[in-house]
């Protein structure tokens, strides 16, 4: 069985805890605290299988997922205990997790007493064993834990004081032993937001941004092509579509007829992703439903996800292809390097934030606008038109940073990402809606009657679901129009504006 | 966070030492555990070797929220801290005498608790008192231990009525037989009395035992790991009312008026012997 626990459960909360590398004489330090009373307490050991996602998502979470050597690895988490999986899924979504490796800890333990015999702190001699599941070479790394016992912090620290002495022990930072700094590879780094300071081109921020977007891209390819694992899909398609975003709205910086050629070729890309992301997340939503109602619905996943094989298969063989792998050598030509006068348009010198808060002003106008048309009663497609309207606005405002103060951009991505999040849940309800009737009629024929009652009872979940995201996104409307709103965007622009001796 | 007390309108019930064992077994399963000796006697505080420290006044705890922190202590077992008593405890009594809103003010303290325990059992004095009042009104269960007496059959029927405001608010009410001596006549009868008529106890009896007794004198709880037929005894009882806080709802009626006529009965038969002799 699974078993989940904050990683910094090794320290009770508000208690003291040091931690020391051992990396001499483990004994030494019973010299040190010679004249100490010390008891013997039981032996602790354990051994587990530590899981995450190929991205650290439990890690970044300050979650720890481990089960028993020999037992069932849960894949994804719906494969997880129901009340489990329900706390985890916003943190993994769609992830598979990963056996990282093995992690067996055999700790020897003492408390060490006052003088009236009354446990002041604990001591832990801990031997931890990695095994990774990447390499071979086992690790072992020893430590000692001061651990100290509530309202007896002077003894804490004259205990920490004198261990600190000892030869060979290593304070270190972090008190909680986390086995997956060691069982995991290197975290991922690419695709960082590049830094632009006020006097960069418009040329080179783009390039720059695009850089990033294309390491996203590598990065992510690999594992899509290996279909490893639904997100790395997920971030290839976003770095597709801000690329694309603003190479469309940031005119003139790229010679227009380049400029539309890559345009045109990432929207072909993205269009071929559609249909294989829509079933992901249609699949996902299915599989998170309570236990009753997946066990009904189980043939109707059974004939999607063989479907949804096949439509990774068409995505693999697409992304692969001699087209694709020209618009990545395109777009690696256009930006890397120096920027090259060939592919440079009319706006190219031109300050990058100059052209930002001219795209930012008419976005935000275009969103306050169709905002203001909008009622409780509009079409989906008008909100879902709005809902292209907020990531056309928010890409521009992502690139701000570096450019305009954190709490400034906070405030306003704020907005948007609840305006974002609500329009999201209602376009994503209609589409699954829409899949899930056109897919059972093609390929779930034979999941039976109860299967299709079943999901009967989903869609229209779905149904309620979107209805609720839409009383909200109405709601986030209000709130997008009031003056707070309209007041930090307008700060936004104003902290863009060149300087008193800057170039305008 | 659920709120356990340990309580009786008698002394010497064993209210403390089922305190103790509760506090103990349930840091021991895992749960986060705050034992707050509110008994000025300090008997839960001298078992588990905790003293109250320098600067803590009774009078602050409540109103003061770092001096509410600073007075908890580790015990000897991962996972079950303390708040230690002694005889200054007394004067948070004429505190909350003189407090508009005493109850508010003991729930407000608890509440700050939630945020680090997930049980916190108050082992409370004997009687009725403002403190036991706000202890009636801030609790999730109040655990009876009751020795299988006319006697405290009696107390505990007064303090069922006595508690019918907060019984209707949702507290539980969780009546135990404690101290059972098998050897005598009486205790036999209320034992066979309580398990025909269920009357709301919970199934769990804590026997009259040494063990029990020399617990204190060793200042450590039953360990469950042993062979000791008492340790089994408690590690039951937390059992029971584990689940009866998870059922939730206000328990199993106490049966007053089988009570009531059960005391009659057994003073009448006294009275009976007392005139035949």
């Amino acid at each position: 069985m699974e078993r989940e626990r904050e990683t910094s459960d090794t320290a009770q909360a508000g208690v003291p805890c040091r931690a020391f590398d051992v990396r001499a004489d483990g004994a030494a330090w019973r010299s040190a605290l010679q004249g100490t009373p010390l008891r013997p307490e039981p032996e602790r050991r354990s051994k587990v299988v530590v899981l995450d996602s190929f991205d650290r998502r439990l890690q970044e979470a300050g979650v720890e997922l481990e089960i028993v050597p020999g037992d069932r690895v849960p894949v994804f988490v719906w494969d997880l205990e129901p009340a489990l999986a329900q706390k985890l899924a916003g943190v993994l979504e769609a992830r598979a997790l990963r056996p990282l490796g093995e992690h067996a800890l055999i700790a020897t333990c003492w408390a060490v007493l006052d003088d009236q015999r009354k446990v002041v702190a604990r001591i832990e001699e801990q031997v931890h064993d990695l095994r990774p599941s990447a390499r071979l070479e086992p690790i072992r790394i020893r430590r000692l834990v001061l651990q100290g016992v509530r309202g007896y912090d002077a003894e804490f620290t004259r205990l920490a004081a004198l261990l600190q002495l000892v030869p060979g022990l290593v304070p270190v930072a972090e008190a909680g032993f986390d086995p997956r700094v060691q069982l995991s590879p290197p975290a991922r780094s690419v695709g960082r937001w590049p830094r632009l300071s006020p006097d960069v081109t418009a040329i080179e921020a783009l390039a720059r941004i695009a850089r990033a977007q294309l390491a996203i891209l590598r990065s992510n390819g690999a594992g899509l092509l290996a279909n490893e694992d639904a997100e790395f899909l997920h971030d290839a398609r976003v770095a597709m579509r801000r690329l694309r975003s603003l190479l469309s709205q940031l005119k003139g910086v790229l010679e227009a007829h380049e400029q539309q050629a890559l345009v045109d070729e990432l929207r072909w890309l993205a269009s071929c992703t559609g249909p294989a992301r829509d079933l992901d997340t249609l699949l996902f939503e299915l599989r998170m439903s309570e236990p009753e109602l997946r066990a009904e619905l189980e043939p109707v996943v059974a004939a999607f996800a063989f479907e949804r094989e096949r439509l990774q298969a068409a995505l693999r063989e697409e992304y692969g292809s001699k087209r694709a792998q020209a618009l990545r050598a395109r777009l690696r030509s256009v930006f890397s390097g120096k920027p090259d006068p060939r592919f440079s348009g009319p706006n190219a010198g031109e300050p990058f934030q100059v052209l930002l808060a001219k795209r930012l002003r008419r976005r935000f106008r275009q969103v306050v606008e169709l905002v203001g048309r909008l009622s409780a009663h509009s079409p989906a497609p008008e909100l879902h038109e709005l809902r292209i309207s907020c990531k056309k606005l928010r890409y521009p405002l992502e690139c701000c940073r570096g450019l305009v103060p954190k709490n400034e951009l906070a405030g306003a991505f704020a907005h948007l990402k609840g305006l974002q999040s609500d329009l999201g849940t209602l376009q994503d309800s209609v589409v699954h809606i829409q899949l899930a009737r056109s897919l059972a009629l093609e390929h779930a024929g034979g999941a039976g009657a109860r299967a299709h009652l079943a999901l009967g009872r989903f869609l229209e979940r779905l149904t309620q679901n979107g209805a609720a995201a839409r009383a909200r996104a109405t709601e986030l409307t209000t709130r997008f129009l009031a003056p707070d709103s309209r007041a930090g965007f307008k700060s936004i622009l104003r902290a863009l504006e060149p300087r008193e001796g800057e170039a305008p | 966070m659920k709120v356990l007390a340990l309580h009786n309108l008698k002394g010497g019930v064993g209210k403390t030492t089922a305190a103790v064992h509760l506090a103990h077994l349930g840091a021991r399963n895992g749960r986060t555990t705050l034992l707050w000796d509110l008994d000025a006697q300090g008997a839960a505080s001298w078992i588990l070797r905790v003293r109250v420290g320098a600067g803590t006044r009774p009078r602050r705890l409540l109103r003061d929220r770092q001096n509410l922190w600073e007075a908890i202590r580790g015990s000897d077992w991962p996972n079950l801290d303390v708040l230690p008593s002694d005889l200054s405890l007394r004067k948070l009594e004429h505190w909350l005498h003189g407090e508009d809103d005493p109850s508010r003010a003991f729930a407000r303290a608890l509440e700050d608790l939630s945020s680090r325990y997930e049980r916190v059992v108050l082992d409370c004095p004997p009687g009725l008192s403002s403190l036991t009042a706000c202890v009636f009104d801030a609790a999730d269960a109040l655990v009876v231990p009751t020795i299988p007496s006319t006697l405290s059959l009696r107390a505990l029927a007064s303090l069922y009525q006595h508690l019918k405001p907060q019984r209707e608010s949702g507290l539980q009410l969780l009546p135990f037989l404690s101290m059972l001596d098998a050897r005598k006549a009486l205790h036999r009868h209320v034992r066979e009395f309580v398990r025909a008529k269920g009357l709301g106890f919970l199934g769990t009896e804590i026997p009259y035992s040494a063990q029990i007794e020399n617990m204190a004198a060793q200042r450590l709880p039953l360990s469950v790991d042993g062979r000791q037929p008492a340790a089994a005894a408690f590690a039951s009882l937390a059992r029971e009312i584990e689940a009866r806080l998870d059922a939730g709802g206000p328990g199993p009626k106490l049966g007053r008026s089988h009570l009531m006529q059960f005391l009659e009965d057994a003073e009448s038969g006294a009275a009976q012997r007392n005139s035949s002799s």
